[in-house]
């Protein structure tokens, strides 16, 4: 496609890592984009600032590779969102997603200080 | 999701900003339950989100297939850059459209007639059957006979043989009809059953048997009306009548259709050796034409003892594969003219190309600019391919629709008859090829940009834009080699096209042995009414005498076969002389002022005079092929001919035709073919020849005034009220027509060349103009240096004559390659005829000085000052 060059994470996050995120956060259970956004970064302890806009084209993308489910529904304070629950095979992806992260984080620290 | 995303992005954007609406009013009360002032959480809100528009665009372009998207953004601005230059895109798609159109009807042609199989079953078995040696050449009954009873080879066979076109009538009323004889079998060998009735019985093609007679379908139709029984209805043929035995289904089609059949009648006994029939088989499944021409050959020495007179070099019969018969005559044209549209095709194509580098030279400007805001190379090469595509599709559309309009009218051009079929059109195949043709010459043409814009840099081309560059003097090699290109194909057009316009020249300059020029020519068809040969000689006389009083006539004749228009075999042998004898000898039935009328010498002796009448000895003249063979010495005086004596032996063609004396020799004329040297004739004088009357053709000297026709028709009307007079034409018509074929050939290579020549002239033209619009700043440069105008005039014409020299002498090699497969279309001229090539060296030369000293005049007025201060 034509725009996937297009980096739709800001900052220092990786390709691929908030799709990840997402995918993680939907674990514990059907979220709409808001609450994704702050759990995300709640769960970083506010490292990770996630641009809000970036989110959506990353669901619309998990959504579109049937990880991820969307249907509308009514938020905490009474108001009309769209939640998004992960699929049988978004629950796939994320487990080999998150090994193939640990490899990762493994080699790349392996790296940084090989000594230890 | 899935497909529907890509029609429903309406409906999903709008619910994507709901989402980012929804999503910003949660983060707003958030901001202000952490007690933030209403206006700033909502700021803060949208300061968190981003940009909700670019968000949106990036769904949105994911729910598109990015492809199609920025073709369609392609596309537009390729229509918006073609219509800023009119006259480029005006040039690039005629040229292509003229290139593939010729293409897709030349493949029309040559589907419709080499690639088509014949539409009878099984058509791989059918075969012609011809003489051995002659694959083409008509066969006596008694061959047809013999081997259709001997071979173990042929499953079937069968014989045709045209006939006059004949007034038929029935119950429906009369019309003009043309007549096919056809032996048993015939339609059975093709594969073809009538649709009612049967085909002809053996019994109906005996002598005395009742007339039988098959119909078209069409014929029947407009005779009987649909639904009427026309089986055992009453028809006439001429004047004889006929019981309709069959009917032939719609479409049936011979190497040419005919409206009624009539039995080929095998008399037995000498009428059998009359050599006219087109004699066709069909092989027994699993013979190859080898094992078959083996076992004709195998079976001659059994039919020589059978008819002796064949002579000991008789070999018999051989087969060719039907198909291949009936498109040899054509096929060779036909793939010249393939091949000439091709090179049209090439040509047009190159300059294409060569036009599009220009244009990419002249918008470097362009280019830099944008690869300098970041579009990157591939998307600006595809750009390029999509403008070149927009213009080869326009040009192959263009090309596709002209040749399916104009087919008909091409096809009613060619003066040969076209042995399909079929009628030919612009079919499934042929779009097929035009599709391909298409592509390819796109892909061609669009692939020079592509090669020389591998290299692009922005700096590079941004510094250099308008002076010469790395990738800019690429081009200009490319340029330089598609002008050569161009150059030499148009020679090897051009040397095709002076090498026919010189065989026809030649043709003209044929000496033909009579002057056609003044002499009217017409035809009245035999008539059963005139019962003795002496009727029709008092026919004939009266209506000389009639001709001969008329206003303005000089002098009037009658012969039995026009110069040029058809051949006779007769076996001819003089008296006393059996190794004096041909075979097949021209027999001219004519009236004593023949050879005055048609301008024919008398070399020696007389020619027909008063003396000889009805009654007197009979007299002949030779021509002097005759007298050359059969008398080198002289010797003639006194000699006496045997018509239908071959070899000391009475064929048995004629009964009692007596010894008739020679009493002179004429002058040698063109028989049937221009291109052939003249054969050996016998002129036999009408009065004296009761025995010929297969119609008269008329020839008169002076006299044509407007009404001619009609004066001959009451002079005719007068003496036998009955008889039909036509075809009235030119003797001078008649020798063009024989040319036609050549005219046709030379005409059409000639515009081919001619196109040719211009494109490759435009070419060079445009190539120099462009050389020199970039060097305007070295030209100033070199004026203001001391450089006089004749040496820029020099310089620029030099570039040109440079390419021009290397494009002739590749094309001169090239056609010296190519031009022997035009030898059997040339008369008169060799195939590396010297003069030819002289010819197009010149011409092509003067051509592309003329196209390369407008460009360099126009730098001999730069000025020097303007020059320097450019850019």
């Amino acid at each position: 496609m034509a725009n996937r060059d297009r980096n739709p994470l800001q900052g220092e996050m990786l390709q691929g890592t908030l799709d990840l995120l997402i995918l993680q956060t939907l674990l514990l259970g059907p979220a709409h984009g808001h609450t994704i956004a702050h759990a995300i970064e709640r769960g970083s302890e506010e490292v990770l600032q996630v641009e809000h806009g970036s989110l959506y084209p990353a669901l619309h993308r998990l959504e579109d590779r049937k990880w991820i489910a969307s249907f509308w529904g009514t938020s905490e304070n009474n108001r009309r969102a769209r939640y998004y629950r992960l699929t049988p095979g978004g629950r796939k992806q994320l487990q080999e997603q998150t090994s193939h992260w640990d490899r990762l984080v493994r080699a790349v620290n392996r790296v940084l200080r090989p000594q230890e | 999701m899935s497909w529907s995303k890509y029609f429903r992005r309406k409906q999903w954007d709008e619910e994507r900003a709901r989402e980012i609406e929804a999503h910003l009013e949660l983060e707003t009360a958030d901001n202000l339950a952490r007690g933030m002032a209403p206006a700033d959480a909502r700021n803060a809100a949208c300061r968190k989100m981003g940009n909700a528009a670019r968000v949106r665009e990036e769904i949105y372009t994911m729910n598109s297939l990015g492809f199609v998207e920025v073709l369609w953004q392609d596309l537009r601005y390729a229509v918006r850059v073609l219509r800023k230059s009119p006259g480029f895109a005006a040039v690039a798609v005629l040229s292509l459209a003229l290139g593939i159109g010729a293409n897709t009807a030349v493949f029309s042609l040559v589907h419709a007639v080499l690639l088509r199989p014949l539409p009878y079953p099984d058509a791989g078995r059918l075969v012609r059957v011809g003489r051995s040696g002659d694959p083409g050449s008509s066969v006596c009954r008694a061959e047809l006979e013999f081997w259709k009873r001997r071979s173990t080879t042929l499953a079937l066979a069968a014989g045709s043989e045209g006939r006059k076109d004949q007034s038929f009538s029935a119950a429906g009323g009369s019309e003009w009809v043309h007549v096919l004889a056809v032996s048993t079998d015939f339609f059975r060998t093709l594969g073809v059953a009538p649709g009612e009735g049967r085909e002809f019985e053996p019994a109906e093609t005996r002598p005395g048997a009742p007339h039988a007679i098959i119909l078209s379908e069409e014929l029947r139709r407009r005779a009987f009306g649909a639904d009427s029984p026309a089986i055992g209805s009453a028809v006439k043929l001429g004047e004889t009548a006929y019981t309709v035995a069959g009917v032939i289904p719609r479409g049936f089609w011979f190497p040419e259709a005919a409206d009624v059949y009539v039995p080929l009648v095998t008399i037995g006994g000498s009428f059998d050796l009359e050599t006219n029939a087109s004699m066709m088989a069909r092989l027994k499944p699993g013979v190859t034409l080898v094992r078959a021409d083996a076992e004709m050959a195998a079976l001659a020495p059994e039919f020589r003892r059978e008819y002796p007179f064949f002579g000991d070099r008789y070999r018999g019969l051989a087969v060719t594969p039907f198909h291949e018969w009936l498109v040899g005559g054509v096929r060779l044209k036909l793939l010249l003219l393939f091949g000439a549209v091709g090179l049209l095709l090439a040509i047009a194509v190159s300059n294409l190309a060569s036009l599009l580098l220009a244009r990419l030279e002249i918008r470097q400007k362009e280019i830099a600019v944008r690869l300098a805001l970041g579009s990157s190379a591939g998307r600006l090469l595809r750009q390029f391919l999509v403008e070149n595509t927009l213009i080869g599709v326009a040009g192959s559309l263009a090309g596709l629709l002209g040749a399916y309009l104009t087919l008909d009218w091409m096809v009613s051009l060619i003066p040969f008859r076209l042995p399909a079929s079929a009628p030919v059109r612009v079919d499934l195949p042929v779009l097929i090829f035009t599709v391909t043709v298409a592509l390819g010459t796109g892909l061609l043409f669009s692939l020079a940009p592509f090669l020389t814009s591998a290299g692009l840099d922005v700096h590079e081309t941004l510094k250099a834009a308008g002076r010469s560059a790395g990738a800019g003097a690429l081009r200009g090699r490319v340029r330089g080699f598609l002008v050569v290109s161009e150059v030499a194909l148009s020679v090897t057009l051009l040397v095709g096209a002076a090498l026919l316009a010189r065989s026809l020249y030649r043709m003209h300059q044929e000496r033909l042995g009579f002057e056609p020029r003044g002499v009217v020519t017409f035809f009245t068809p035999p008539a059963r009414r005139y019962r003795e040969g002496s009727d029709y000689w008092r026919f004939e006389s009266a209506v000389l005498a009639k001709l001969q009083a008329m206003p303005g006539v000089r002098s009037a004749a009658a012969v039995s076969t026009l110069p040029l228009t058809s051949q006779s075999n007769f076996p001819v042998q003089e008296q006393g002389h059996p190794e004096h004898s041909i075979g097949g000898m021209e027999i001219r039935i004519v009236t004593a002022a023949y050879f005055e009328t048609m301008g024919i010498p008398i070399r020696q002796g007389r020619g027909f005079g008063a003396q000889d009448t009805e009654t007197s000895p009979p007299a002949v003249l030779v021509n002097e092929t005759v007298a050359r063979r059969w008398w080198p010495g002289g010797g003639w005086s006194g000699s006496h001919v045997l018509a239908g004596w071959l070899n000391g032996r009475n064929l048995g063609l004629m009964d009692d035709d007596p010894p008739r004396q020679v009493v002179g020799i004429a002058g040698d004329t063109k028989t049937v073919y221009l291109k052939a040297p003249p054969r050996p004739t016998l002129y036999l004088l009408a009065s004296q020849t009761p025995w010929y009357a297969d119609g008269t053709n008329w020839v008169v000297r002076g006299g044509a005034p407007a009404g001619f026709a009609g004066l001959v028709r009451s002079a005719i009307a007068d003496v036998e009220p009955r008889q039909t007079v036509g075809r009235f034409r030119n003797l001078e018509e008649i020798v063009n027509s024989t040319m036609a074929d050549s005219r046709f050939d030379a005409w059409l290579f000639g515009s081919f060349a001619a196109l040719a020549l211009l494109v490759a002239a435009i070419g060079v033209y445009g190539l120099l103009s462009f050389s020199v619009a970039r060097r305007t700043h070295e030209i100033g440069t070199r004026m203001a240096l001391g450089a006089t105008r004749a040496d820029v005039l020099l310089l620029v014409l030099r570039q040109g004559l440079v390419l021009i020299g290397i494009g002739l002498l590749v094309g001169i090699a090239g056609a010296l390659a190519l031009t022997r497969w035009l030898e059997t279309l040339l008369f008169g001229v060799r195939p590396a005829d010297p003069a030819s090539f002289a010819a197009v060296a010149v011409l092509l030369l003067a051509a592309g000085a003329l196209a390369s000293y407008i460009p360099a005049r126009r730098a001999t007025r730069v000025d020097p000052m303007v020059a320097l201060r450019y850019e």
